[in-house]
């Protein structure tokens, strides 16, 4: 299986919108369902995706809370907040003007 | 909003990162595992699924790093360890530190606390509501172009036909005697209109301001009135004080902010003790205009200018010329915004120059530190090319260096913040009395932001130059050189002597100006004013006008105080010379009779009422005719003195003694004495018996002038008591000798001069510290050259004159770039509280003599060392 790096500014709209669609997630399964809903493309380093995590901490895009995992393992639980919602709706279409705008190169050429 | 969360969110990781990084470090132990337990379902070793789940996570160290990265907290960290190395590295440097510190403590110290009087005087707005708002309105003349006070006519007209102003109030300010339990007080008082409160827009601390339908026997109150002379009563709202004899009731008491008409009693300057505004009065009866041509202030309503209420106010003094030309005649009108009126261009001026002047010292200071850390800067140049060649960016090492620099000039900051607090203190005491706003002055956070603003500008600036001469330095050339030694490179040696002249410059310009200052200050000390002073003791006395005062009481006194041991004459004037005050009217009131008037153009003439022992008492000479005499009573025909600037403005061709005038016959011609100002030549002057106009005399007291034979201060008891004997109710103050009188006249100029030698020397102090520093560099790290220069066989004079050469060079150089600054800054001296006579050559040389001096006794010390270095010694220990 081939690993792909994430595009450059698009971390924090894939975690953001794996957040909105699952609700709450510890880090590893953000991680996990990325490269999941990516079938697997999609891979996010762990050496980025904390350091990413805390940053949105601090814009307020994302709470996190202590809590215990199905096998009784104290994991950091993650959360999407209105902040975050408004972001992502924002990195979204922005995301999406410019793949359009890529598309729309690649296919004159 | 978000911003302020995030800043808030972020604070708060900050404040517990250990929790943050504790929390990090867990997730990350879970992630580790799970990624291990995912490797081993699918078929990995157990061994082998932990190895490769660690190296896929990475190092937790570096994940934290790399969060602490993107939280922003790296140069934090960053900022802490320069901060931690700065400080470790200064404290190992004592000497190095204390002297830096030392100076630039001295000059941020020093322009801090002359920036707070600059801010508290001229920069910071008034304090009313509004100030923008407020203007002085003066009307004008042909005799008094820059205008003056407002007649009640004019006023009412004013206020009737203006549409500008929102209100106007008039004030004036007289002398009071207030009642105390066993002697009279004398207060000044303001009598404003009673409007004048509302119109300044300021609120009392307690009680009241004036309403319209106010009597005319309420008052209010300063704080310091109140605290000082009414025991600070808490219940003082309602209590009655007694001026000259009638009862006021307080209504109110205004904060110690609130000093406006600044310097009341500076206004009459010769009975200034402290410069205080203390008791506001209603002035005239209820409904009906006061006397005289009080100052007028006005508020204009929003969104009026200055220019659109002057000319509106113009059109209607115009009106009233045209309504009543003979008293109206040339009436104009000035407006100007009042806080240009209450501190004028000139105060303005004065205060920037004295602020240019420190701040060149603070310049100064820095050149030297920026010399001491070029030093320091050669002395590390081996362990910055360490650093550097262990891999620390070049970004990194100027950081660190700007770090240690700043950290420099904050403490320095510190420590003259305390010679601030000191000098602010001092200052205001010294100049209270004569300068406007100065019970504004404080450190408030104009000063504070000012003070940071200049630790961190001098940081930077003293810091920047050795940190970019360290990051050029080339690692592998420092460290090859034998032995560690470094020597400088052609830049900063370039730089350093660069500093050196700029310092001798700065030094030079600064000299120069203190020195024109001493100049004029002997000149006006040595001005014949036209009295003898010595042994000439004054006092004050002030009078109620009351039945029991009348003017045989003061022909009592003087007559009686001259009969007394000691005295050889004494007299009263109205007010003394170099007081500053005095009533003025206009040339064209003193018309002889029987004959035309003298053609010239109308110009003031000041008013002086004396006893006829005055002139004797202060040596002013009677150039002809005759003084005053005890028998130049009510009832005989009235007389007048003129003096000589009189004499010959107005009666140029003829002699005028004789001459019979509207005012009296002139009987004599008295010698010009200087009132106004040591500075300021004679005006025209007309003097008249107090006998004969006790009318005139006003409220404010009189001046008693004693001559003594010898030791003036014994009398001073004696003459209280015939004062006493003769009326007990006169108040006695200001007891001072005439010598005290012109010392204080000159007091402001004094203290300004005091301030410019202050600077001066602390100028030359680190000027020839400065130059000491980089010759005994210089010879310093020159050593093993001159050991081999003497052992081939060089002799002391020749390593004297090397070494006093480039001494001399520098200090050269520096007093001619000083020379054309000097010359080129001449047009600030206009600017000064007196006249200054623009430098000479004399001058100039004897200051560059100085300078010469004292840069090339910087010199000796290094060029003594080397020219006994002993050269076996030196080069054994290469």
């Amino acid at each position: 299986m081939r690993r792909d790096e994430i595009p450059p500014g698009t971390l924090h709209l894939l975690i953001l919108k794996t957040l909105a669609k699952a609700g709450e997630l510890h880090g590893y399964e953000i991680a996990e369902s990325i490269a999941r809903w990516s079938d697997g493309v999609l891979h996010v380093e762990e050496g980025s995706l904390y350091p990413a995590l805390q940053r949105m901490l601090v814009k307020g895009w994302v709470t996190a809370e202590w809590d215990t995992t199905a096998e009784n393992r104290r994991a950091r639980y993650y959360r999407i907040t209105p902040t975050g919602r408004k972001q992502l709706q924002a990195e979204v279409s922005q995301f999406e003007r410019v793949f359009q705008a890529i598309t729309q190169v690649i296919q004159t050429a | 909003m978000s911003a302020l969360g995030e800043c808030g969110r972020w604070l708060s990781m900050l404040m517990r990162r250990d929790q943050v990084d504790r929390d990090l470090d867990e997730e990350m132990r879970l992630h580790t595992e799970l990624v291990e337990r995912q490797l081993r379902g699918g078929g990995m070793p157990a061994d082998e699924a932990r190895a490769s789940a660690r190296r896929r996570v990475g190092s937790p160290l570096r994940i934290r790093e790399d969060s602490h990265d993107s939280l922003g907290w790296r140069w934090l960290e960053d900022l802490a360890q320069d901060l931690r190395y700065g400080i470790r590295s200064l404290a190992r440097q004592k000497a190095f530190t204390a002297t830096a510190v030392t100076t630039l403590a001295l000059g941020i110290g020093a322009t801090t606390a002359i920036f707070s009087v600059v801010s508290g005087v001229v920069l910071r707005p008034l304090p009313f509501p509004r100030p923008d708002r407020l203007v002085q309105v003066y009307t004008t003349s042909a005799l008094s172009p820059q205008g003056g006070g407002v007649g009640a006519v004019d006023r009412g007209e004013f206020r009737n036909q203006s549409t500008s102003f929102e209100a106007l109030a008039s004030y004036g300010v007289s002398a009071r005697y207030l009642q105390g339990s066993d002697e009279f007080q004398r207060v000044m008082t303001v009598g404003a209109e009673r409007p004048f409160f509302s119109v300044l827009g300021v609120e009392p601390l307690a009680g009241r301001t004036f309403r319209p339908d106010d009597p005319a026997d309420v008052a209010v109150t300063g704080e310091a009135f109140w605290r000082d002379r009414l025991g600070g009563d808490p219940s003082v709202i309602g209590r009655l004080i007694t001026l000259d004899g009638e009862p006021f009731t307080i209504i109110g008491v205004m904060p110690e902010s609130f000093q406006f008409p600044y310097g009341a009693a500076s206004l009459l300057s010769g009975v200034a003790s402290e410069g205080r505004t203390e008791l506001w009065l209603p002035s005239g009866p209820l409904g009906q205009p006061g006397r005289g041509r009080p100052s007028l202030v006005g508020r204009l309503k929003a969104g009026v200018p200055v220019k659109a209420a002057e000319s509106e106010l113009a059109v209607i003094a115009k009106r009233l010329e045209a309504q009543s030309p003979l008293t109206n005649s040339g009436l104009g009108v000035r407006l100007e915004p009042l806080s240009e009126g209450v501190v004028s261009p000139l105060i303005r001026r004065q205060l920037f120059v004295l602020f240019g002047a420190v701040g060149l010292v603070l310049a100064l200071a820095c050149a030297n530190v920026t010399n001491l850390s070029l030093v320091r800067m050669t002395l590390r140049g081996k362990e910055v090319a360490v650093r550097a060649a262990l891999g620390a960016g070049s970004f990194r090492l100027v950081r660190q260096l700007l770090a240690e620099s700043l950290l420099l000039s904050l403490t320095s900051g510190i420590v003259g913040l305390g010679l601030t607090w000191c000098g602010t203190k001092q200052l205001t005491l010294l100049a209270g009395a004569q300068l406007p706003r100065a019970y504004e002055v404080g450190l408030d956070w104009r000063v504070f932001l000012f003070l940071l603003a200049a630790c961190v500008f001098t940081g930077v600036l003293f810091g920047l130059a050795p940190a970019l001469i360290a990051m050029r330095a080339d690692a592998q050339s420092v460290l090859q050189q034998s032995g560690g030694r470094s020597t400088m490179g052609v830049g900063p040696r370039r730089l350093r002597d660069g500093l050196v002249v700029a310092e001798v410059a700065l030094a030079f310009v600064l000299a120069v100006g203190a020195t024109l200052l001493v100049r004029e200050l002997v000149r006006l000390r040595n001005t014949d004013a036209g009295m003898v002073t010595a042994n000439v003791v004054t006092f004050h006395l002030g009078h109620r006008v009351t039945p029991r005062t009348d003017v045989g009481q003061f022909y009592e006194i003087a007559e009686r105080v001259t009969r007394l041991p000691g005295v050889r004459a004494a007299g009263f004037t109205q007010m003394l010379p170099l007081q500053n005050w005095g009533w003025t009217s206009n040339s064209t009131d003193l018309r002889p009779r029987g004959r035309p008037a003298p053609e010239s153009l109308p110009f003031p003439v000041s008013m002086r009422y004396v006893t006829p022992g005055y002139f004797d008492a202060l040596g002013i000479p009677i150039r002809e005719g005759r003084a005053f005499t005890a028998t130049d009573t009510r009832d005989a025909p009235p007389v007048i003195l003129i003096n000589e600037a009189l004499a010959r403005r107005h009666f140029a061709n003829d002699d005028p003694v004789g001459l019979e005038t509207n005012r009296g016959t002139i009987v004599g011609i008295v010698r010009d004495v200087r009132q106004v100002n040591l500075d300021r030549s004679a005006d025209p002057e007309l003097y008249f018996p107090i006998a004969q106009n006790w009318s005139q005399v006003s409220e404010l007291g009189m001046s008693l002038v004693v001559r003594a034979e010898n030791r003036p201060d014994t009398l001073v008891e004696p003459v209280r008591s015939v004062v006493r004997q003769v009326n007990p109710s006169l108040a006695i103050f200001d007891v001072k000798t005439m010598d005290r009188v012109i010392a204080d006249s000159l007091s402001d100029f004094t203290l300004y001069l005091s301030l410019m030698a202050a600077f001066a020397a602390l100028a030359l102090l680190l000027a020839s510290t400065g130059t000491y520093g980089v010759i005994s560099y210089v010879a310093t790290s020159r050593m093993r050259e001159f050991a081999i220069r003497v052992a081939m066989g060089a002799d002391e004079a020749r390593m004297t004159r090397l070494i006093l050469g480039q001494g001399a060079r520098l200090t050269a150089i520096g007093l001619g770039c000083g020379l054309f600054v000097a010359l080129a800054a001449t047009p600030v001296l206009q600017n000064l509280p007196v006249t200054v006579r623009p430098p000479d050559v004399t001058l100039l040389g004897s200051v560059a003599a100085l300078i010469g001096v004292v840069g090339i006794g910087a010199c000796v010390a290094p060029a003594f060392r080397a020219a006994h270095v002993d050269p076996t010694f030196v080069l054994r220990n290469e």
